[in-house]
């Protein structure tokens, strides 16, 4: 038996380190330890509770409108308070953008690389050692649009700051609804970058997926896990965050390939593995061996992202996958599917603005208040509890997408979901572990999410 | 030698209404510059701690020059943890050659906060031979003393910024705190603009240190108040407040900082001029400054509550508080002077105290 | 009747020149702090400018007062001693009305001068937390140290609630002394008789 471990990572948001035991050329055993945290949570103790929102953004620079969002709503449930429908279409305006802009980063900036030989250029080069299994044009025309990803990454953060005042950390998404108003012009000016990236989605990404996929057939073999996913839902289609909102992307559970409903508050953090006691940090403790700790919906690990989403939508390509969509490559195919569905739904959506109408309610803060946000981050689910009290945040938590998918093992022992789905994955060469790297960047994780 | 002399590279780095992107003008002429001076692009390495990836996602909005031609003309990056090639032992092996081939003329590029507490095991980002974690604190200040600068982008490695707000249980400290004034430069902002980063870059690269302010940063680019050339600064002094987010009006009153906020935003907007926070309706929430996000908070109010007596109260509160107890108390002892008899129609005749009268001048208040 | 010669010139005129920077202050403060509950100005621009002409002002009304108190030595008069508080307890008994008796006192009382002795220290801190908000690109880094703006701006602000208060008070007991009293801080005289009353009544 040969023990490995990885770190640091890199093309990883935050900081991972995994252990690995291998038998045989495969995992055996796996460890995935989050070494980073802010205790971030704490900071908001004591103060405004209308400045989570903003507050929460900085667990993320990829991902803050989910936060944000998360955030906001967690406070208008607290308060009470109906958002008008125009700040209702402009924030699924903004999350979206937000899932493209991620998406699309996290195909060709950090999973790429593990498949193609990259630019020579520092700092991407010296990249991982591949053996390339793609025809020497095909990799060229892949590095050409890692360079055009590039700019797709600037062009989607334009078309968020159109409505969000600027990216990364958008300040316009408020408790009440959103401070941007809606006019013809900021329409076109989103409009038209939209159909530049959705362009790109159809003609490029989505091509390229499917390229990258087909030479590498053997990628569908490994990283499948446990199969259980989760989704919390997102993209309300019909105004009211009160009564029973209708998602776009709706909210299910996944589990032994049996389809079920989601109850928040069924979702526990447990900390056996992880280095807290409670909400406090505790570095010393044994057994302990991440700053991520395991959220369990009834004591199960949930597998969130694109693939749980798709899957609990019912994506009829990737159903078309079968099995094979439970695997490395199958959550990028997930990705780059959502990504087109998202594009043509945003192209929509942006018709449902109307300018002139009012975008925000002022909120009536109490003093003695709870509410809860639920919404789904590029990465999966998102969830934040806020509790106020004597007119200030008492407690407030975060349970990020990457909580779910890096979480070390939960109270009985269970791995997490990235754990599992490292078993079994093939080590040819231990000095190289390529496909292990694979699995882990096939998930869109963010550490500085997970722990934040 | 140099093609564009400083005068002229501030002048185009200094932002007006019309820039968009650092250097819409710049990227031509700065090409033509560098060819001249340098033979070899300086290296730089770029590292991250506690830190939530926003600035590296910010830099990637550099328009002119873009983060391609930034790589290929300006800079040699040979280490960026989310940009970069290899994983595990052989990252830092590569990262620990690098800094040694440049050592004494490497750019450091530190993004995230230092975590210090418990031996800084609240950010560890690798393992060594011997499989012990290296913390983000011991990797900081190796290669900071083989730098020769080194640049804090983003509040957090500047200042401590978000990851050290308080209760700051891991001990978050920014690289004000670590590294010496004099090798230090910050590029505060959550995330900074990008093209703070590349402006400051490019100054390095051409011209070396920039001038800074009391906090180090490059004065221009946060030379300026926000407020000072706020689009909405005419309803701020006619005093026309929105109320409501989305209302026309100065954001004051929805808890805007852009009165105490160094930062070129109002002149140079954001993501390529599209736009800003305060175009966008939100208030600035000063992310550029030392004291952020503490200092700004509320954020949408305009000052924090103060604790008192365990339970929290707006300023406002104890201000009309006081001010009542006192008007109660004037009211309460005019009603007993009269009651006494001491003013009023009650009046008495006078009691004499003391029988010696100074000539010096007396007589209250 | 004979009059007592009690408020030098300087004396006075800096004390109207203070009370009215003070009020213009307070008010023009209290408009900058929320415009929009208080439509006590036409503007931010009117409110600002008021308050940043007499925040000169009073700081040289400090300034002069605090020369003349060195020059001459007035301060003898007004200067809050650890000798006073001996004399504070009597001063209180009468004021809480457990006592008919005014004790004697020389020409200010011990809740004067400590008033008069606390005026001039808050006024200091005024003038300083005033000047670093007024320059946050000179004095930035003195904001820095002294805890950060925001508290500079809360200690501003709460400071001049203990103008706002103890002012009352101040213009309470004056009024309750009668307008002669008033008077005096005009002309600087006040009648021997007036004057024999106060000080024992
Ligand atoms: S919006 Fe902010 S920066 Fe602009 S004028 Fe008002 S207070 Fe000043
Ligand atoms: S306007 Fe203020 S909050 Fe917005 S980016 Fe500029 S300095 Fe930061």
């Amino acid at each position: 038996m040969t023990k490995l471990v990885l770190a640091p990572i890199s093309r990883v948001p935050g900081q991972v380190q995994i252990e690995l035991e291998i038998e045989g050329g495969k995992v055996v055993r796996s460890k995935v330890a989050g070494t980073m945290a802010r205790g971030l949570e704490a900071t908001l103790k004591g103060h405004d509770p209308r400045d989570a929102q903003l507050l929460t953004q900085r667990i993320c620079g990829i991902c803050p409108v989910a936060h944000g969002i998360a955030a906001a709503q967690a406070l208008e449930k607290a308060f009470g308070a109906a958002i008008p429908e125009n700040a209702r279409v402009m924030r699924n305006l903004l999350l979206g953008a937000n899932f493209l802009l991620t998406n699309i980063y996290h195909f060709y900036q950090i999973a790429l690389p593990d498949y193609v030989h990259s630019l020579p250029l520092a700092p991407f080069t010296p990249g991982p050692a591949i053996t390339p299994t793609l025809p020497v044009q095909a990799n060229a025309a892949l590095v050409q649009h890692f360079l055009l990803s590039l700019e797709m990454s600037r062009t989607v953060q334009e078309m968020l700051a159109v409505f969000g005042g600027k990216m990364p950390h958008p300040s316009a998404v408020v408790p009440g609804g959103v401070t941007e108003n809606a006019d013809a012009q900021k329409v076109t000016a989103f409009r038209s970058r939209l159909r530049e990236v959705a362009d790109f989605i159809k003609n490029v990404y989505l091509p390229d997926v499917h390229t990258l996929a087909w030479y590498n057939p053997q990628a569908f073999a490994y990283g499948a896990g446990a199969g259980n996913l989760l989704s919390l839902g997102a993209y309300p289609l019909k105004d009211g965050l009160r009564g029973q909102p209708e998602f776009y992307f709706k909210s299910g559970r996944y589990t032994n390939g049996q389809p079920g409903e989601v109850d928040p508050d069924k979702i526990k953090e447990e900390f056996r593995y992880a280095w807290y006691e409670g909400d406090s940090f505790q570095s010393e403790k044994p057994g302990a061996y991440s700053w991520v700790k395991a959220p369990r919906y009834e004591g199960t690990a949930y597998e969130v992202g694109a693939l749980a989403r798709m899957v609990i939508h019912g994506h009829s390509g990737v159903k078309a996958l079968g099995d094979k969509a439970f695997s490395a490559m199958g959550r990028h195919i997930a990705r780059a599917e959502e990504s087109l569905l998202l594009a043509g739904a945003l192209d929509e959506w942006l018709n449902q603005l109307e300018p002139g109408k009012p975008v925000a309610v002022n909120l009536n803060p109490t003093p003695l208040a709870q509410g809860t946000g639920i919404t789904e981050a590029p990465q999966g689910a998102l969830l934040h509890r806020l509790e106020v009290k004597n007119a200030v945040i008492h407690n407030y938590q975060v349970i990020a997408p990457a909580t779910w998918n890096a979480s070390p093992r939960d109270d009985s022992g269970k791995p997490g979901p990235l754990e599992q789905a490292l078993v079994g994955t093939p080590v040819p060469d231990t000095t190289n572990p390529l496909e292990v790297y694979r699995v882990i960047r096939s998930f869109d994780l963010c550490l500085a999410c997970a722990a934040h | 030698m140099k093609p564009i002399s400083r005068r002229k590279f501030l002048e185009l780095c200094a932002a007006s209404a019309a820039t968009l992107g650092l250097s819409q003008t710049l990227l031509p002429e700065l090409a033509e510059a560098l060819n001249g001076v340098l033979q070899k692009k300086p290296t730089v390495l770029w590292i991250q701690g506690a830190a939530c990836s926003g600035c590296s996602m910010s830099l990637l909005n550099s328009v002119h020059p873009d983060l391609k031609a930034l790589l290929t003309e300006i800079i040699n990056l040979r280490h960026h943890p989310q940009l970069g090639g290899v994983s595990g032992q052989s990252a830092l092996e590569h990262l620990r050659q690098a800094a040694e081939q440049a050592r004494g003329k490497f750019l450091l590029i530190v993004e995230g906060a230092v975590p210090t507490a418990a031996g800084g095991n609240y950010c560890t980002v690798g393992v060594d031979a011997q499989g012990q974690a290296i913390t983000f604190q011991t990797l900081v200040k190796d290669l900071a003393a083989k730098a020769s600068l080194v640049m804090a982008v983003g509040t957090c490695a500047a200042y401590g910024g978000a990851a050290a707000a308080k209760p700051n249980l891991t001990g978050c400290k920014g690289l004000n705190a670590l590294v010496d004034a004099e090798k230090l430069i910050n590029v505060p902002g959550c995330p900074p603009h990008p093209d703070w980063i590349v402006g400051t870059l490019a100054h390095l690269v051409m011209y070396g240190r920039p001038e800074v302010d009391d906090f180090g940063r490059p004065k221009m680019f946060y030379g300026g108040v926000v407020h000072d050339n706020c689009p909405r600064r005419q309803y701020f002094d006619n005093s026309t407040f929105a109320l409501t987010f989305g209302e026309p009006g100065c954001l004051l009153e929805v808890g805007c900082k852009g009165p105490m906020t160094f930062a070129d935003c109002s002149l140079r907007q954001w993501n390529g001029g599209t736009n800003w926070c305060i175009r966008s309706g939100s208030p600035c929430i000063s992310c550029t400054h030392p004291e952020f996000p503490a200092g700004s908070l509320p954020l949408y109010g305009r000052m924090e509550r103060i604790s008192f007596a365990g339970i929290k109260v707006t300023a406002d509160t104890v201000g009309k508080l006081a001010g009542t107890a006192t008007a109660l108390g004037i009211g309460a002892h005019l009603a007993g002077n009269i009651i006494k008899g001491r003013v009023g129609i009650l009046k008495k005749g006078v009691q004499r105290g003391g029988d010696t009268v100074d000539k010096t001048g007396a007589g209250p208040n | 009747m004979a009059q007592v010669f009690m408020h030098p010139l300087p004396v006075r005129v800096i004390h109207w020149s203070n009370m009215l920077s003070i009020s213009l202050l307070t008010w023009s403060g209290a408009y900058i702090h929320s415009p929009v509950s208080l439509k006590a100005l036409g503007s931010m621009d009117d409110a600002r400018f008021l308050h940043f002409v007499f925040m000169y002002i009073v700081t040289w009304g400090v300034i002069y007062r605090l020369l003349y108190a060195l020059l001459t030595g007035d301060h003898k008069d007004w200067f809050f001693r650890p000798k006073d508080i001996r004399d504070l307890p009597g001063l209180l008994k009468y004021y809480l009305f457990l006592s008919e008796h005014h004790p004697h006192y020389e020409k200010y009382n011990p809740g004067q001068k400590m008033l008069y002795t606390v005026w001039p220290v808050l006024l200091i801190i005024q003038a300083l937390t005033g000047f670093i908000l007024y320059l946050p690109g000179q004095l930035g880094w003195l904001a820095h140290i002294l805890g950060g703006v925001a508290l500079l701006r809360k200690i501003h602000y709460m400071i001049t609630w203990v103008f706002v208060c103890t002012a009352a008070v101040h213009i309470y007991l004056v009024l309750l002394s009668g307008w002669k009293v008033l008077r005096s801080m005009v002309t600087g005289y006040i009648d021997e008789e007036t004057l024999h009353e106060l000080q024992d009544e």
